[in-house]
């Protein structure tokens, strides 16, 4: 058994003025990515979303990593505006975690711009447990 | 309490950082993540990449 501990990151929510108004925590882990032995890329900030179906990330890495968007297998994903987005889903690709290594498969999106998902197929499925400790705010993962 | 706070971090809404090997500093921010990659290996060892989220708006989910 080995685990892997990271503690969450607190943002602020700010108003059309720019003041800060709340504060939120987010769960987020460091991940490294590497595409078919090219070169690592990271750690990035990416947040386990135990209510995301997939791994779906920002076509903007997709250039770093070495990875033709659209030579991906095509996808649609909706989320909770119920708006449909195209993916386009890679695999083949390495995610680190401290030393842990896993393959698996990321979709990409021209039109998703936001903080890199982890979801239950690919990531969660990877680990033998995952625990997010709101009031530690930490989460642990173990493999 | 062990969360983190990113120093000035209202100050980059929406865009790629490299945080420094504290985790707590931005060095570089932008658009796009491959120039905001590729100055911070320049610049700096051991950096960590975020998109930062909107911070006028909070995360429900896709």
């Amino acid at each position: 058994m080995s685990l892997k501990k990271f503690y969450y990151t607190r943002f602020p929510i700010v108003n059309s003025k720019g003041h800060k108004i709340a504060e939120i925590a987010r769960p987020l882990v460091e991940i490294i990515l590497n595409y078919k032995h090219g070169s690592m890329v990271g750690p990035i900030n990416a947040l386990p979303d135990s209510g995301a179906d997939y791994n779906l990330f920002s076509s903007s890495i997709c250039p770093t990593l070495g990875i033709s968007l659209r030579k991906g297998k095509k996808f649609s994903v909706v989320g909770i505006s119920g708006e449909e987005i195209i993916t386009y889903r890679h695999y083949g690709i390495s995610i680190f975690i401290e030393g842990y290594k896993f393959e698996t498969f990321i979709d990409f999106s021209d039109h998703y711009q936001d903080t890199p998902i982890l979801g239950q197929q690919g990531f969660f499925d990877k680990f033998k447990s995952i625990k997010f400790s709101r009031v530690k705010e930490e989460i642990i993962l173990e493999h | 309490m062990k969360a983190r706070r990113i120093k000035d971090i209202e100050k980059y809404s929406d865009q790629w950082v490299a945080l420094d090997k504290s985790r707590t500093r931005v060095i570089i921010a932008g658009k796009n993540f491959q120039k905001v990659y590729e100055e911070a290996n320049k610049k700096a060892k051991k950096s960590s990449f975020m998109k930062v989220p909107r911070l006028d708006a909070a995360f429900v989910g896709k």
